[in-house]
């Protein structure tokens, strides 16, 4: 069974230290330009919503990459850096705007779950990140969602 | 370098040149950043007597080594200049996001000399500093400027800081705004930059921030995040500052006697639990947010649609401990939508909540002493009139009416209105207090009492965290002391004065790194700057060293600009007695306070008017400073 990065945006509190923590585990430095996550802020509507690739199971990014930089396994869309010539056609498939162009390295920055033990997550303080059986990833949004059915019920 | 980007932007509004100039690796583990950086800078380029409002004052922007990282509580800078509100050391430390990204955009820190000739905003975008017109957002709130700006820029991922109306009207407690709801609140600097001609400064940076040993790095990050997850005000609970906020606290205040309440004549109140952390919570809160690489997120957020006191908006952020109790207990004013408003139009026009409030409060006492009649103010001004509290703020931020005489802070206000009125402000030197009362918690009023800036409620330590054995055991703090005495508390106030003031220059969060009774973190902090700047003998030892120094810079800036006496004076209202509660009858007599103030000094290494001596800055590697403290040269 695979796990995936579970992300509850009513918890995140724009702390950004996600995007540090991705930064720094996957260049070595803090810049978050770098990031494979990135939180996207509607202050207006005071909401934060960390995005991250999905892992998509027929992934877009996959079908379009012409160089097959992008295979899937295990769950999860890798990168294989060695085969990308640089199209960033991927880029263009992904529908999420998920996939960034890290100009630094002259590759696609993707997350790849950190191997299993996502950096971004450990450094979520307030839980709006959580890496999850990806069955039972929908579980605690259905019990939200059921506890409303409970208030209702009670008038 | 690693840690710094080991460049500060110098930016000449009267020129219009700017340039990178370089920092070596010698400077900075001398002065580490934020007020070390920026007190030295002052001191060194702002001449003797200068005005405040003059072009050759400075306007300096410090970050440190830690910005740019996720180190807990480092999204945070301080602004310096000579202070309009004091004549004195004028400084000011704020969170959100513009010190990561200054960083980013390869800078440490900047230096903004001289005046433009119109009102102009700044935009950095990494190496690309460019001067532009700002005529189209006179008198604009600073949302509205960070919108319109981001909008001219094209990037909405800008980070802006800027000034409201208040900073253009030279209301002398005007604040520097960032990033919508974070203030450099306190001692006018708002109205610096406003004298400047500067709306605003637009900063985008791409770049990164390295590190000396990144694993290192990140292993002392996570020991940091792990105690500050697990402690009981910081961490995951009912009652921490990200559950309530900073004024989650205020029942407990009043119950001990000490929530400034009627202008500081008592500190108790009945109505405390209307505008507590819980009330917010029970009301107008819709959430709470986080200022960059923060895990606690004591940031409100709120929302009053309508009703009397409606359109406040969750952009502005909401109502955090002092504005609460400036606006609420101060004034005897319990509509928390009220507080709410006051505190949004504070953000928008660009005013510190803490002395805006207490110009309110000091108006509403004069009134009630008849030195101030309604004919002068134009309406009725009496305790708890929240309307009036409304119109009277607009009044001091367009300075109209009595709101001329209002900006100019509580002091000068009562120096001109006479007829006892100064008795009737409570500062020190110049500056309003911070909403903590001295008598009921006596090592405080050391703090305030000698602090550079004026009455500073962040220097020191507050009692009550003293009041159980072992408060800070890693600097013999092991005894419990009592909260209404002033007896061993120099000793006491002295460390933690330069633990903060080492705090304060790499900037942390306060909340972050609480000293006496705190989160006991000395080692991570230590360990994280190790880390980023590669110093691997950093000791607890040199960093108070570096808090020292720093602290000393400050106060002998301060010195200086008084012409030698310190004016370390506490104001009338401290002799009197404490009206009703748990402090009731308390009083600072004038004996108990001398005596306490010449031993602190002679702590401090400093002479018998407060000035520190040769020997002490000389120790310090300050022997030019001593000269200038001499009137023998001026800078380096």
């Amino acid at each position: 069974m695979s796990r995936m990065i579970v992300v509850d945006h009513a918890k995140c509190t724009n702390c950004r230290m996600c995007e540090l923590a991705c930064s720094l585990v996957k260049t070595g430095a803090f810049a978050p330009s770098r990031s494979r996550i990135r939180v996207h802020v509607f202050a207006e509507e005071f909401k934060y919503i960390p995005l991250a690739c999905f892992q998509c199971a027929a992934a877009p990014c996959v079908k379009v990459c012409p160089a097959g930089a992008l295979v899937q396994g295990d769950g999860l869309v890798r990168f294989v850096p060695e085969a990308c010539i640089g199209c960033r056609m991927c880029m263009l498939g992904c529908p999420f705007g998920v996939i960034a162009f890290d100009s630094a390295a002259g590759l696609i920055a993707k997350c790849d779950t950190c191997d299993g033990d996502p950096e971004c997550v450990r450094f979520c303080t307030p839980h709006a990140l959580e890496f999850r059986e990806s069955q039972l990833a929908d579980v605690p949004k259905g019990r939200d969602f059921a506890r409303r059915i409970v208030e209702a019920a009670k008038g | 370098m690693h840690g710094y980007t080991g460049r500060w932007l110098r930016v000449d509004l009267g020129s219009g040149k700017s340039g990178a100039e370089p920092l070596d690796d010698t400077r900075a583990r001398r002065y580490v950043g934020g007020r070390g950086m920026a007190a030295r800078i002052l001191l060194d380029e702002v001449p003797k007597g200068c005005d405040p409002f003059g072009s050759e004052n400075r306007l300096i922007f410090a970050m440190g080594p830690l910005a740019g990282t996720f180190a807990p509580g480092s999204g945070r800078f301080v602004v310096v200049g000579k202070s309009p509100a004091t004549d004195g050391f004028g400084e000011a430390y704020t969170g959100g996001f513009v010190a990561h990204e200054l960083k980013y955009a390869g800078y440490d820190g900047i230096v903004v000399q001289g005046a433009a000739a119109e009102l102009v905003y700044l935009s950095i975008v990494n190496d690309r500093v460019e001067i532009r017109p700002a005529g189209h957002l006179a008198g604009r709130g600073t949302l509205e400027v960070e919108e319109a700006i981001k909008k001219e820029l094209g990037d909405p991922e800008s980070r802006i800081i800027s000034i409201g109306l208040a900073g253009e009207k030279r209301v002398r407690y005007a604040c520097v705004m960032n990033d919508t709801d974070r203030a450099a609140g306190r001692t006018g600097l708002g109205a610096v930059m406003g004298a400047k001609n500067l709306k605003a400064i637009a900063i985008r940076g791409t770049g990164q921030v390295t590190l000396a040993d990144p694993k290192k790095f990140r292993e002392c990050a996570l020991a940091d995040l792990a105690k500050i997850r697990t402690h009981p005000w910081l961490g995951d609970s009912p009652t921490s500052a990200g559950a309530l906020g900073t004024a989650g606290g205020v029942e407990d205040l009043a119950s001990a006697g000490i929530l400034p309440t009627r202008n500081w004549e008592t500190g108790t109140w009945e109505y405390a639990d209307r505008i507590s952390g819980t009330a917010l919570k029970n009301t107008i809160l819709i959430g709470h947010r986080a200022c960059q690489s923060c895990p606690v997120g004591c940031t409100r957020v709120v929302q009053v649609p309508g009703g009397p006191f409606g359109g406040v908006r969750p952009e502005y952020g909401g109502p955090e401990y002092e504005t609460v109790a400036a606006f609420g207990s101060l004034c005897e004013n319990r509509d928390l939508e009220a507080i709410a408003l006051l505190n949004q139009r504070c953000n928008a026009y660009g005013l510190d909540t803490i002395s805006a409030g207490s110009a309110i409060a000091f108006a509403m006492e004069c009134v009630e002493r008849g030195i101030l009649t309604e004919r002068e103010i134009g309406f009725r001004l009496t305790w708890g009139d929240a309307p009036a509290m409304v119109r009277l703020l607009d009044m001091i931020a367009r300075r109209e009416g009595i709101g001329d005489l209002l900006a100019e802070g509580a002091r000068r206000a009562g120096a001109t209105l006479g007829r006892g009125a100064s008795d009737l402000s409570v500062d020190v030197k110049g500056l309003e207090f911070g909403m903590h009362e001295a008598r009921g918690k006596k090592g405080l009023a050391l703090s305030y009492a000698t602090a550079p800036r004026g009455a500073d409620h962040m220097e020191g330590f507050h009692d009550p965290s003293l009041a159980v054995p072992n408060a800070w055991p890693e600097l013999g703090i092991t005894e419990a002391m009592d909260r209404f005495t002033l007896e061993g508390k120099p000793r006491v106030v002295r460390l933690a004065e330069d633990y903060t003031s080492f705090i304060n220059t790499v900037p942390l969060c306060s909340f972050m790194s609480l000293t006496v009774g705190g989160i006991r973190n000395t080692e991570e902090i230590t360990g994280m700057l190790a880390a980023a700047t590669g110093w691997t003998d950093l000791t607890l030892a040199e960093e108070l060293a570096i808090g020292e120094r720093a602290y000393n810079l400050a106060r002998a800036f301060t010195v200086r600009e008084s012409g030698g006496t310190a004016d370390d004076r506490l104001p009338a209202k401290l002799a009197r007695r404490l009206r009703d509660g748990a402090s009731r009858d308390q009083v600072i007599s004038d004996r108990d306070f001398q005596q306490a103030l010449q031993e602190y000094y002679r702590l401090r290494g400093w002479g018998e008017t407060g000035t520190p001596t040769e020997a002490k800055l000389t120790e310090l590697g300050l022997a030019d400073v001593a000269r200038q403290l001499a009137g023998k040269g001026d800078g380096r």
